[in-house]
């Protein structure tokens, strides 16, 4: 395996660490409900009991933060064709991506792609509200400083997007240096958004 | 249980601002493409009442003006500004009582806003004068209008109120009487309403912050807890913290200490209730108030530690030992109502308080849980009259200690500091200090009310017996400045009076509730 194809399956399995460590904090809060009420609550119930609002700003900057990762995401792997040597931007849509806005259309399709899961995980039902990304940090008790520090992952991906927009403007030409820090910021921006799930889960482990 | 903070004076307004602190990102510009609102745990509401314009508007960076914008968020309200300077209730109540209702930061005196309340509400005379400003009594009409709206009686959620207060500062010692009095008048008898004294420390150290000597200090203190706790249809829990306390656990840091006290709030206000667990507010009204026919004292004991399994007993142990935030004996209580947050067992911890208090039994401790942090696990004891046993008063760290010290104190400032009382002309020790010259019927008044036959000073002294006696409620007789001799003529008939047995009250109360049956009127 290269460095390109390590580096994004390390962004895979963080992902889904986000995504196992939210499915079992929320598993856990509720078997250890059940336990300590002695009787079964239905999820429903203790999931709209759970949730509390952490403020439209806040959440307002979460997802444009989701957002945004997924196009840094696609920044630093689909541009250029080291990761999937035959499906990437250029190849697959060559006039479109060497017109003048053409990273900037590859953009909006990346927002696009992550506003369409947004919006599609609303119609979730009721008893699987807490996967629903505009919801996901109400269940966690989250603090001023801790919000702070998430949001930090914006400038983060901004920069990383502006790194991998240079190095396909110089591709073939590999700066290691630049490719390390892209990958970094993109990599410190998700562990920021997956933080109060790990954290949750690391802290309530006992 | 979603409670309308209400701070009043600076004290109050600065524990106030720790509950209403904004917990989502405050940015004018995407608050306006976002539509986003004030956030704070547990869905709170809030508004600071203050009396000093200055403080509020040039030290507050926080509160915003109410009267400029009132859509701005949280609001600070100045309820003396009600009344236009040189209104013709201005200027009578000068003339007839000597008192200055304008004056910024209120005379520091407890009684002196209690006076202003009676005033309102019983002089015609007054009354008679207000009629442009729409209101019977237009101080305390404002203050509940500033309030109100955050309530589920104005358009609100908050299905209760909490007053913070110092007791033994200015404004918020001398105006959560009349306010609660005021609230209850309006026919509210029986919405949740509950108040959180910070009783001021001994010694000098806050005799800078809050402009007056210990000895004053205790007596606005004593004298706003004795209104507290004697006005049947007042506060239905008076929740007493002691500054002293809190400033040792906060290395004498009053910012750290009203944090602390936030903080020691959490388990009743903060949101993530266990499912079925949410209280409302007049549930714990119900249960503070159940079997005692004045208003309880309820003492704080708080403990907070890291998550291990079965935790319960040594949070409760932690707390009743080491947590207590006003001195008291917890095997006194006659009632606990925990709240706590973390994975506890309700039953668990039920064991663990009658462990300690054998006498409390299961219907007699209410436990309401929320999930907190995962890392620690909180405890919030409120105590119910956690006091009451012969000669205690002479034990440090006793409820009855520290309020025998207190009222022996503020009977010491009586007997010394007439001419300040009574407004004796040259009275004042400060030259800072405006001397407020008082006519002769309010001197007369304040006369009778401190040191009548059955007044403020004597029913300390009765109160400092019943506390060397263990008994309990120490504080019994409501009084008021402006009727003294009404006050005397009806006192035979107070059913609390220390004559009659408990069979008897409850004899009378029976007749007096089928007599108003008999009327048709709802009991």
């Amino acid at each position: 395996m290269n460095l390109m194809q390590v580096s994004f399956l390390a962004i895979v399995m963080l992902l889904l660490l986000g995504l196992v460590a939210h499915i079992l904090n929320v598993r856990r809060v509720h078997r250890r409900i059940e336990m300590l009420e002695h009787k079964a609550v239905p999820k429903e119930k203790l999931l709209s009991d759970l949730y509390s609002c952490q403020g439209s700003n806040f959440n307002a900057l979460a997802l444009t933060a989701w957002i945004l990762f997924l196009t840094a995401l696609s920044f630093f792997y689909l541009i250029t064709p080291e990761l999937f040597p035959d499906r990437n931007y250029f190849i697959q849509l060559p006039r479109m991506a060497s017109s003048l806005g053409g990273l900037a259309l590859f953009s909006l399709l990346g927002s696009m792609m992550m506003i369409l899961v947004i919006v599609g995980s609303e119609k979730m039902p009721e008893s699987l509200q807490c996967y629903r990304l505009a919801e996901l940090y109400g269940y966690y008790s989250m603090s001023r400083n801790e919000k702070r520090s998430m949001i930090v992952a914006i400038p983060l991906l901004w920069v990383s997007i502006s790194i991998s927009t240079h190095m396909a403007t110089i591709y073939p030409t590999f700066l290691a240096p630049e490719w390390w820090g892209a990958f970094i910021l993109l990599f410190a921006s998700l562990l920021l958004l997956i933080w109060p799930m790990t954290k949750e889960m690391w802290e309530g482990r006992s | 249980m979603r409670l309308c903070i209400v701070g009043i004076g600076g004290m109050g307004g600065k524990v106030a601002h720790e509950f209403l602190t904004n917990e989502d990102f405050e940015s004018c510009r995407l608050t306006r493409l976002t539509g986003g609102e004030h956030i704070t745990s547990g869905g709170i509401k809030g508004v600071w009442l203050e009396s000093d314009e200055n403080e509020a508007k040039n030290k507050n960076k926080f509160f915003k003006d109410g009267r400029q914008n009132p859509h701005d968020y949280p609001l600070y309200f100045i309820p003396h500004d009600m009344v236009p300077d040189g209104h013709p209730v201005h200027v009578a109540i000068k003339k007839k009582y000597g008192y200055d209702i304008k004056k910024q930061g209120y005379v520091r005196d407890a009684q002196y806003l209690k006076a202003v309340y009676e005033i309102f509400e019983h002089d015609p005379e007054i009354r008679g004068k207000l009629l442009d400003l729409r209101s019977a009594n237009p101080i305390f009409d404002c203050a509940w209008a500033a309030v109100r709206p955050y309530t589920t009686l104005g358009r609100g959620k908050c299905d209760g109120i909490l007053f913070i207060i110092s007791l033994g500062g200015g404004t918020g010692t001398g105006f959560v009487n009349p306010i609660v009095q005021h609230i209850r008048s309006t026919g509210k008898g029986d919405y949740p309403v509950f108040a959180l004294g910070v009783l001021t420390e001994e010694g000098t150290a806050s005799d800078r912050e809050q402009y007056a000597k210990e000895s004053k200090r205790n007596l606005g203190a004593i004298s706003s807890i004795y209104d507290l706790l004697t006005k049947g249809g007042g506060v239905d829990g008076l929740i007493l913290v002691d500054n002293q306390i809190l400033l040792s656990r906060c290395e004498d840091d009053y910012t750290l200490a009203n944090r602390y006290l936030h903080q020691v709030s959490l388990p009743l206000v903060a949101a993530r209730d266990y499912p079925g667990e949410k209280p409302p507010s007049p549930a714990v009204r119900a249960f503070s108030t159940e079997g005692w026919s004045f208003p309880p004292i309820l003492v704080p004991c708080y403990s907070r530690i890291r998550r291990r399994s079965g935790s319960e007993a040594s949070l409760v142990e932690e707390a009743l030992s080491k947590g207590r935030l006003f001195g008291c004996q917890p095997q006194e209580a006659d009632k606990a109502i925990v709240f706590c947050r973390g994975y506890l067992d309700s039953g668990k911890i039920r064991n663990a308080i009658t462990g300690h208090i054998p006498d409390l039994t299961e219907d007699k401790i209410a436990v309401w849980r929320k999930l907190g942090e995962n890392s620690h696990e909180e405890l919030l004891i409120l105590l119910r009259n956690p006091y009451g046993s012969r000669g205690s008063y002479q034990s440090e760290g006793t409820l009855e200690w520290r309020l025998h010290r207190v009222m022996a104190s503020a009977i010491t400032y009586m007997e010394g500091h007439k001419p300040d009382l009574l407004y004796i002309k040259g009275y004042s020790e400060s030259t800072q200090d405006d001397e407020l010259t008082v006519t002769d019927e309010t001197r007369q008044a304040l006369e009778d009310f401190f040191y009548g036959d059955r007044g403020l000073k004597a029913e300390l002294e009765v109160a400092i017996k019943r506390l060397e006696e263990g008994n309990k409620p120490f504080f019994k007789r409501p009084l008021r400045i402006f009727d003294i001799p009404d006050q005397k003529s009806a006192s035979s008939l107070v059913i609390e009076d220390d004559e009659t047995t408990s069979t008897q009250r409850a004899q009378i109360k029976k007749m007096i509730q089928e007599e108003l049956k008999e009327m048709g009127l709802k009991v």
